[in-house]
């Protein structure tokens, strides 16, 4: 029975959402529609917890594995998914993360409920499928199925200059998914060329990659890196996320800046990095400065901002400068760091994309001069803000500490000095995000308008309540859950150092593979 | 009990109360929270004096383990980071006296803020501090160190911005938690050379990987490591350059000041630097920046101090100053009197800042020491308590602070790195201490009263009886004045230099804190007398250095009395005297104002370039011209506000293309 469950249960999770999707678009209340959005992401958060007690945590290995015929043999496509150490994390951030989402659309929502409703299902299914994706076709289709829903959400239900923030975030995200597309396709002409059959498998395509030219390995990493940098995004191809983050409304702020952003590191890690190792070997330097500069930069301009939602976004481009800079060190450190600071900067942004939520529902102006001394008036608020706020800095205690300390760690045992100027940001963080609540939540309540605002409805104090106790949790149970990485982390860095191929296998639950007995002892 | 359990209920209690008075107890009464919070930290106390006394003063040492907090691989093997706790000698002694100082804060805390409203937010924060401190001292490996590190930082912030409708407040929190961020920066970059030297961030570890032989081949590292962590002390000592965060902190209750600003927190650096002692004694480059950044700050707030009105700003570069000496101290090598000295001082300044609180409680949160005066008559056990915290700070012969500092000064010229440049220094800044203290003891307790008797706004109906109603306070607050007086008297004789000891016919080898703290320092120890041979002091220079610290102090004190006899005009003169250097030390050199041109300002207008130049202008610039392109190709050229399905279907139509052309290919 386990093992049924095991083998069908990525399937489930893609299409489960889609599946929901489809009943809330059919629904004709849309009261009742909220409520079955509400269940069905539950739901889907309930049975991707099946992950976690049943994850082999000895195994680097391709778990819940499926593979199956797709497109027509020849082709070589086929449906294939599983979950390693890298994906298992980002997988659970997006289903934890979505009811949340799906609680805050109560009060953010309030037109084409239903639409909206539906197209964030199948952003949630697309999300999923792209993590879990074995095969760059299945891959390529759920990456641009992720587009579709979160255009229309900003475009639809977002603010004044709407149009032109989701047009921007969709030519931006399309020019680097044509690059991958170029990437993706010469590899897999390349791939027949050596074998003489197709296949898009990602697991043979790693073999395929990592034995090319340097010269061939270079262009390829460069028109993937860049499609994935612009999602992260990296400095300079950051410009679109400002716009994008202050046009969304709250749910799509928190997704965008949850789960979105994560898929440009999750597909660095995924793929720029194992598929090319020599060439990301000599791309580093350069991927290290950028994400130096784009920490640097990233929270210098977020200090000046007086929009709170602008400063946010641009503190994200700063902290996923860390992420990129961890990662490209090429230790176990820097990727544990990077791995984990996406899933602490998901929750700790995400607090604060909802946390803004909560007053521009009630006040409608995202203008910092407008709040301050919130404190008095909001006591809960002001707690939530706060310890979002320390997640943010990353205070030790916090989830942030631990991936930014193993960050800058890591980076620091290969270079120092560019580890040293990384840690500037861990000041010029301080500096922004202090100087948020000063002039927000500190202060006196001045502003007639704050005089009458409420705290935090139950509702509010739940969702936001529940990331609290996330932003601490990640903080002191790291040891457990980065005991799930560790051996995907180790094989990732002992392939990209040798600078051979990533090699992993698929365990599909209920066939009598070795990885499958110790976990069916477990 | 087992000690194990013992020492974790000693740093989780203090959490519970911050959690119980924080969440559950909101709407309790007063009395509860503060009985909750009180007993926080003096059930720690007992269990800690059980410990300390006991399985510690036989010399074990107990060490926990709470839960693995980060296990990451590192070159072939595991880098291990348990949250583990650790009880020595020295967490021992800090141990002691932050449950110990920390629970008569705590009571006299309690009548102190009887007036405000929602003190739950308070205490919470209050206990929340001393679990933050207990994980500062008590933590087996820097992370942990590190947790508490920061964690005082944030409590801080919270607690100085505790009056937040007042944005100074808050504006001066921000300001202390990003001083100690930049030194924080410091404390990170040490443990990653740590991990990369020694692949530990064990203190146990690293001192057993520590060899004689290791630090040869890595002289510039372990410099490295040293400049490092002085950063992170100059952050959280509050030394120069990062100094400037403390007088501002004095912006929060006068409580948290005691607490936090003088007898715990800032003590942090001298702890971390006596707990990485043997690394230290390693370099000489970082041991001398030690020494000369500790005796530039003892004198430097010293000069601050000597012109300011504000009870709490003179105390507070008091702070700095003293501070400044046991960085001396523990830059000359004398690391057991920087920690003797951290623990008188924890007495005495405690004492002085919890005297202004209760003067400024009675005359209803005035500061100024231009409008007290006489104040002994009416309040005798404040009064009496502060000149006793007064005669300890400025080393009266046979108080604390006689013998803790004078064996500093002593060792700042005789000590390994010591020099006698370095301990004149310290003897220009115990002068200006005693003119000071003396100066302020007498403005505010001697001589005419100056209260004035004018209305104040917000207090129409008290008004007028205001001035005669300065009052003695009740016991809550008198009673850890009483005791601290106490142990600021007889605080000093565990430093009891070798001279008097000789004299006393005490016939012991070392004094008590030298052989209490002679396990934890041993390593250092060894490493002074191999690598840079036996110091040379002598019990005449011993003798020499005590009667002209005594001399320098009677005369500054009965210059400061002299000058001040006739209220606050009689310094009028000098200061006329003196012109713009001494408007310069009044704008306290006006180091504020230069960070803020030539650190924020710069900083800002880089953001504010980086935002209209690099982002509008540049970047905007150069990749709009991307999608314009697209447009052109699909040769669908229209307005950007065209419509949303139209804009859509475009993307889809180009992505169709592509797709097409991949399929064919």
């Amino acid at each position: 029975m386990v093992s049924m469950i095991s083998q069908w249960i990525l399937t489930l999770l893609i299409f489960f959402p889609l599946l929901g999707a489809v009943v809330v678009g059919l629904m004709k209340d849309a009261q009742k529609a909220r409520h079955v959005a509400v269940a069905i992401a539950v739901l889907e958060m309930i049975f991707s917890f099946h992950l976690i007690a049943h994850f082999n945590v000895d195994s680097a290995a391709m778990q819940f594995a499926q593979d199956l015929a797709w497109l027509p043999r020849g082709t070589g496509i086929r449906y294939i998914v599983g979950v390693d150490g890298l994906s298992l994390m980002l997988v659970l951030l997006t289903t934890i993360l979505c009811p949340l989402v799906f609680l805050s659309s109560y009060s953010s929502i309030e037109n084409n409920v239903k639409s909206f409703l539906a197209l964030f299902l199948v952003l949630e299914s697309a999300m999923v499928g792209a993590l879990v994706s074995l095969d760059l076709v299945l891959f390529y289709v759920f990456w641009e199925a992720m587009l579709i829903p979160m255009y229309f959400i900003i475009g639809v239900w977002g603010g004044k200059d709407r149009i032109y923030a989701t047009t921007k975030f969709f030519i931006y995200t399309v020019v680097g998914s044509l690059l991958m597309l170029v990437a993706f396709s010469y590899l897999y002409y390349l791939h027949y060329q050596q074998n003489g059959v197709f296949s898009t498998s990602l697991i043979e395509l790693y073999r395929t990659a990592a034995g090319l030219p340097v010269d061939t390995q270079i262009w390829l990493f460069a028109a993937t890196a860049v499609a994935f940098a612009i999602k992260v995004p990296l400095f300079p191809f950051h410009t679109w996320l400002p716009d994008a983050h202050v046009q969304a409304p709250t749910p799509g702020s928190v997704i965008l800046a949850g789960v979105l952003l994560k898929m440009g590191t999750y597909g660095l890690m995924r793929m720029s990095i194992p598929m090319f190792p020599e060439a990301a070997h000599k791309a580093a330097p350069v991927m290290i400065t950028l994400s130096v500069i784009g920490i640097i930069y990233g929270a210098l301009i977020a200090w000046r901002q007086t929009d709170i939602k602008k400063l946010v976004a641009y503190s994200s481009v700063s902290h996923l400068g860390f992420v990129v800079a961890g990662m490209f060190a090429f230790n176990e450190m820097g990727f544990t760091g990077a791995l984990y600071q996406m899933v602490n900067h998901g929750v700790s942004t995400g607090a604060l994309f909802l946390l803004i939520g909560v007053v521009y529902e009630r006040r409608h102006t995202r203008e910092m001069s407008e709040y301050g001394g919130l404190a008095k008036q909001m006591p809960w608020y002001a707690f939530f803000f706060v310890v979002a706020t320390m997640g943010s800095v990353a205070l030790p205690g916090t989830g942030g500490f631990i991936g930014e300390w193993l960050i800058l760690n890591g980076l620091f045992q290969v270079h120092p000095i560019m580890a040293t100027l990384a840690g500037t940001g861990v000041i010029l963080g301080a500096i922004y995000m202090l100087w948020l609540v000063l002039k927000v939540v500190w202060g006196p309540l001045n502003n007639e308008a704050n005089k009458k605002l409420l705290d935090c409805n139950p509702r509010e104090a739940f969702i936001l309540g529940t990331l609290a106790v996330f932003v601490f949790a990640t903080g002191f149970l790291s040891a457990p859950l980065l005991a799930h990485t560790v051996p995907t982390m180790k094989k990732l860095q002992e392939s990209v150092n040798s600078k051979s191929a990533y090699k992993t296998q698929l365990v599909i639950p209920g066939r009598s593979d070795e990885p499958m007995k110790v976990m069916m002892e477990k | 009990m087992n000690y194990q359990a013992m020492l974790a209920a000693v740093l989780l209690i203090p959490l519970l109360g911050s959690l119980l008075n924080g969440f559950f107890l909101r709407r309790a009464p007063r009395l509860v929270t503060v009985t909750v919070a009180t007993l926080a930290i003096a059930i720690p106390f007992v269990l800690a004096c059980m410990l300390v006394f006991g399985p510690i003063a036989a010399g074990e040492v107990v060490r926990t383990e709470l839960f693995n907090w980060i296990s990451v691989p590192l070159g072939g093997g595991y880098l291990e980071v348990p949250f583990a706790l650790s009880l020595d000698r020295l967490s021992g002694i800090l141990l002691l006296i932050i449950t110990g100082v920390g629970s008569l804060i705590h009571l006299y805390a309690g009548e102190y803020m009887s007036h405000e409203e929602g003190v739950y937010r308070f205490f919470a924060y209050l206990n929340l501090f001393v679990f933050s401190m207990l994980s500062l001292v008590l933590g087996a490996n820097m992370v942990v160190t590190f947790l508490g590190w920061e964690g005082v930082g944030v409590c801080s912030y919270l607690l100085i911005g505790y009056w937040y409708t007042d944005e100074a407040n808050a504006r001066a929190g921000m300001k202390a938690f990003i001083a100690n961020r930049v030194g924080d920066l410091g404390f990170l970059l040490a443990m990653f050379m740590s991990v990369k030297l020694f692949g530990s961030v064990d203190y146990s570890a690293i001192a057993s990987a520590l060899t004689n032989e290791l630090a040869a081949e890595n002289a510039p590292m372990l410099t490295a490591i040293g400049l490092c962590l002085l950063l992170g002390v100059t952050g959280k000592s509050a030394q120069l350059p990062l100094y400037i965060w403390l007088p501002d902190a004095m912006a929060g209750p006068t409580p948290v000041s005691a607490l936090i600003h003088a007898a715990t927190m800032v003590t942090s650096g001298i702890y971390l630097m006596t707990r990485m002692s043997f690394l230290l004694v390693q370099s000489p480059t970082a041991m001398t920046t030690i020494a000369v950044i500790g005796a530039a700050t003892a004198l430097f707030a010293a000069t601050i101090g000597l012109v300011q009105n504000d009870i709490k700003k003179v105390l507070a570069y008091s702070t700095v100053s003293q501070l400044g000496f046991m960085v001396l101290g523990c830059g000359v090598g004398a690391f057991q009197f920087g920690v003797a000295h951290l623990m008188t001082h924890a007495f005495f300044k405690a004492l002085l800042f919890l005297g202004a609180g209760s003067v400024i409680h009675a005359m209803h949160h005035e500061q100024d020491i231009r409008k007290m005066g006489g104040l002994i008559k009416k309040m005798p056990i404040t009064g009496w308590t502060f000149v006793i915290g007064t005669l300890a700070i400025i080393g009266f012969p046979g108080l604390s602070g006689f013998f803790s500092k004078d064996e500093i000064l002593y060792y700042a010229w005789s000590g390994t790195f010591g020099h006698p440049l370095l301990w004149a220094v310290g003897a220009c800044a115990a002068a200006c201490t005693s003119f000071y203290m003396v100066r302020l003891t007498y403005l505010v307790f001697f001589g005419e009263s100056r209260v004035e008797h004018t209305h104040h706004h917000g207090h129409a109906h008290d008004d007028h009886h205001h001035a005669h109603e300065i009052h003695e306070n009740p016991l809550a607050m008198t009673l850890p004045l009483m005791i601290l007086a106490l142990l600021s008297v007889v605080g000093g004789y565990i430093s009891m230099p070798h001279a008097i000891m000789h004299v006393l016919g005490i016939h012991a080898d070392e004094n008590v804190i030298t052989q209490w703290l002679s396990p934890v320092l041993s390593a250092a120890k060894q490493t002074m007398t191999t690598v840079y041979g036996e110091t040379h002091g002598s019990a005449a220079l011993e003798w020499g250095l005590m009667g002209t610290s005594t001399l320098i102090m009677l005369i500054m004190s009965g210059f400061a009395i002299s000058l001040y006899k006739v209220g606050p005009k009689g310094g009028e003169s000098i200061a006329n005297a003196m012109g713009g250097l001494y408007r310069l030390i009044l704008d306290k050199w006006r180091i504020d104002e230069l960070y803020q041109a030539a650190i924020i300002e710069p900083l800002k207008k880089l953001g504010d370039g980086f935002f209209k130049f690099g982002d509008r202008a540049v970047i905007e610039g150069i990749i709009n011209e991307g999608p314009r392109g697209i447009y052109l190709v699909t040769s669908v050229l229209s307005d950007i506000q065209s419509g949303l399905v139209r804009n859509y279907l475009k993307v889809v139509f180009i992505a169709m293309v592509a797709l097409g052309a991949w399929i064919l290919i």
